[in-house]
């Protein structure tokens, strides 16, 4: 050992055969070598690509969500306060490509089992068609997806959905409309804005207060089946904004089963129904002849006889076969007064008045369900006098209340509206008749509900006022005596109005407690009275404690025809 | 010539692993922000949901059958609505006489009853009731 280290390594020389064999490997290592090099190279070269400079080749997840991103493809609903009344969730929705199932029978008995409703059949028919795309159930709950996906069929797949919910059920159902499978608005508001519900991503505020709506409903309803009525329409209208803030058509129905409303359910009765709307129209003869100046508080007319005009007689209904003064003629709803009242204006300026008020064209308000009133082609005499006390000219109960609105707010009509408007926005309107005669008006009203047909309707402290409406419905050609539109138009608190109420009832019949009575004060002026109280609490209006005072000044001194006049309706 | 090699690898060295490093951290974090989006969109579908029920359990309907039924309430009277002033106006005699409170409960219903709101309500000068409300209130406002 010791040697070999101190000699120095010897050089060897290798010759021959040998070198050569040498030669060669070293070759080959040299072109085995240049080959990694170059894989390596490319290796290289390409990781630094893929790390740097890569962003356009493959998308990364470097971007966040949104602020107001929505999946949802539709705007919600809200009421004017907030609550949410329509709004779309998202769900799975089941879809198959039939080109790719194995086993249509198979499959389809294996599908039963997860979503036991299922027809067999339909599905396997579905499954064997020669299509790439087949709905097999649309809205499936996170369970039944569950389940589905359990049964791993490769075929079936799930397409994330949104789905229209109205959380409150029927409620303002004909206000809502409802929407069809695929989230298009077929009804109500979802019809009138689909375009912008759609589009939008912040929500629609209504005019509708949910609560004031649920009263409303729910009071109809009571009365509804207490008398038997077929239908009932009701709707409270803020008379400074024109806003709309409860809108009931009864029966109603769920939106949430678009499948299972018929064309009768979806009929508004409140825009869509045209009815001849009875004495209620005498709060606008009455302020129509007021205005023109051809009466006063204590001028009057004499309705002893009946009217013959052609082949008809108008008669009163409570019939007093002397003369009246207007507040009586007004507080006894007596016909003869009031046609006597109309003539005197004359049919031009009647016809000018009611086409200012919007009586004759159809209303126009945020709804595609709007009817047109049904008005005379030629206005003669005949029609001027039914006309005034309600016969001849059918409006839809939004006319009437609109128009009941412009009387007792000082005179100044505004279009009803569904959208809530600003607080403190100024609506603008057009002036209808004078502050003077609102004012008298109002007191006239007030005498309906203190001493006329429509003491049912009194709330202790809010000050009711209003006129009573009965009406025979047309059928064919004629009257019919038993089916009645019974209504009860009011505004409250009535030394300063702030709300219309309207109640309506269709075909109700009369009951014991009322005498066989079907008429709008014995049927639909409790209904607006019970609203009334429950509601104004709702709606911020504190009652009134002292109501004598306010009611002194609002009480109507009725003059007799020898001059002398006497004081009502103080107490 | 030796200590610059070593140099020069080990810088490389370390380049190399802080390039990893943060190429991993940026993935990560890539990951997460993908993980957490998602996670807002389930969120947003959970909150509409949430939004849904809240307004199917408040329907003025259903609220007001389980008042009628569990706490027995009926819409108010005009009489049973009262303003602060008018009830300060009410109980105001009663006060100055020196009568405590006690005393009246068993000969004013009324008064008593609404008592314990007083003492909640009216403290000297203004409530500061509504302090706590004003910042969850300003933020309900943002958030609309």
């Amino acid at each position: 050992m010791t040697d070999r280290r101190a000699n120095p390594p010897e050089k060897i020389r290798i010759e021959g055969d040998r070198k050569t064999a040498i030669e060669t490997g070293r070759n080959r290592l040299m072109v085995a070598g240049a080959l990694f090099s170059a894989a390596f190279l490319v290796i290289g070269i390409r990781v630094v690509d893929v790390s740097i400079f890569s962003s356009d080749a493959e998308p990364r997840y470097s971007r966040s969500i949104s602020e107001t991103e929505k999946y949802t493809g539709r705007a919600d609903i809200v009421d004017r306060n907030g609550v949410l009344m329509a709004t779309s969730l998202n769900t799975a929705s089941l879809y198959a490509n039939p080109r790719l199932v194995l086993d249509p029978e198979q499959s389809a008995i294996k599908l039963s089992g997860a979503l036991p409703d299922i027809d067999v059949k339909a599905i396997e028919r579905k499954l064997r068609s020669d299509r790439g795309f087949v709905w097999l159930r649309r809205h499936l709950t996170p369970r039944q997806q569950y389940a589905v996906n359990r049964l791993g069929i490769p075929a079936l797949n799930f397409q994330r959905e949104a789905r229209r919910m109205y959380p409150l059920g029927p409620l303002a159902s004909h206000v809502l409309g409802f929407t069809d499978i695929d989230n298009k608005g077929l009804a109500g508001i979802e019809r009138y804005f689909d375009k912008e519900l759609r589009s939008r991503q912040e929500n629609l505020s209504l005019s509708v207060d949910v609560r004031v709506q649920h009263v409303l409903e729910h009071e109809l309803s009571i009365a509804m089946k207490k008398f038997s009525a077929i239908g009932a329409a009701g709707l409270v209208m803020d008379v400074e904004t024109g806003e709309i803030v409860g809108m009931a058509s009864l029966p109603g129905f769920d939106p949430n089963q678009p499948g299972a409303i018929d064309k009768e359910l979806r009929f508004n009765r409140t825009t869509q129904g045209v009815y001849e709307m009875g004495s209620t129209f005498k709060i606008f003869t009455t302020a129509m002849a007021f205005d023109a100046g051809t009466a006063t508080m204590r001028s009057g007319y004499d309705a002893t006889d009946p009217i013959r005009v052609a082949r008809f007689t108008i008669r009163d209904y409570h019939a007093k076969k002397r003369w009246l003064s207007v507040p009586e003629i007004f507080m006894y709803s007596s016909n003869i007064g009031t046609v006597k009242m109309a003539l005197d204006v004359g049919i031009k300026g009647h016809r000018k008045f009611l086409t200012q008020l919007g009586m004759l064209k159809p209303v126009r308000v945020e709804l595609s369900e709007t009817g047109s009133p049904l008005s005379p082609n030629r206005w003669r005499e005949i029609n001027s006098m039914t006309i005034s006390f309600g016969h001849g000219l059918a409006v839809s109960p939004l006319h009437l209340v609109a128009g009941v609105s412009a009387i007792v707010n000082g005179g100044i009509y505004r279009s009803p509206t569904l959208i809530r408007r600003e607080t403190g926005e100024m609506v603008v309107g057009k002036r209808v008749i004078s502050e003077e005669t609102s004012l008298n008006m109002r007191r006239l009203m007030r005498l309906v509900v203190e001493n006329g047909t429509g003491r049912n309707a009194s709330a202790p402290g809010y000050l009711v006022g209003g006129k009573t409406g009965t009406a025979e419905k047309v059928s064919g050609r004629g009257y019919k005596k038993k089916a009645l539109i019974s209504s009860f138009v009011a505004a409250f608190p009535m030394h300063k109005p702030r709300y219309v109420v309207l109640a309506m009832l269709d075909e109700a019949k009369g009951t014991k407690e009322t005498f066989g009575y079907a008429t709008g004060g014995w049927v639909a002026a409790p209904v607006v009275g019970a609203v009334v109280r429950r509601i104004a609490p709702v709606l911020g209006l504190r009652p009134i404690k002292d109501e004598n005072a306010v009611r002194e000044a609002l009480s109507v001194e009725i003059s007799e025809k020898s001059g002398r006049g006497r004081r009502v309706a103080a107490h | 010539m030796r200590r610059s090699t070593l140099l020069w690898s080990v810088l490389c060295i370390a380049v190399v692993i802080g390039l990893f490093v943060v190429k991993h951290r940026v993935q990560d974090l890539e990951d997460r922000l993908h993980a957490l989006n998602a996670e807002i969109l389930s969120d947003r579908d959970a909150t509409q949901v949430l939004e849904a029920e809240w307004s199917y359990l408040n329907q003025p309907a259903r609220l007001e059958a389980l008042s009628r039924k569990l706490l027995g309430m009926e819409p108010p009277t005009a009489e049973q609505t009262l303003t602060l002033d008018e009830f300060r106006l009410q109980t105001a005699p009663a006060e100055q006489e020196g009568t405590a409170i006690a005393d009246i409960l068993p000969m004013k219903k009324p008064v008593a009853k609404a008592a314990p709101i007083t003492s909640q309500k009216i403290p000297e000068g203004k409530p500061d009731t509504d302090d706590w409300l004003k910042p969850i209130l300003a933020k309900m406002k943002k958030e609309q």
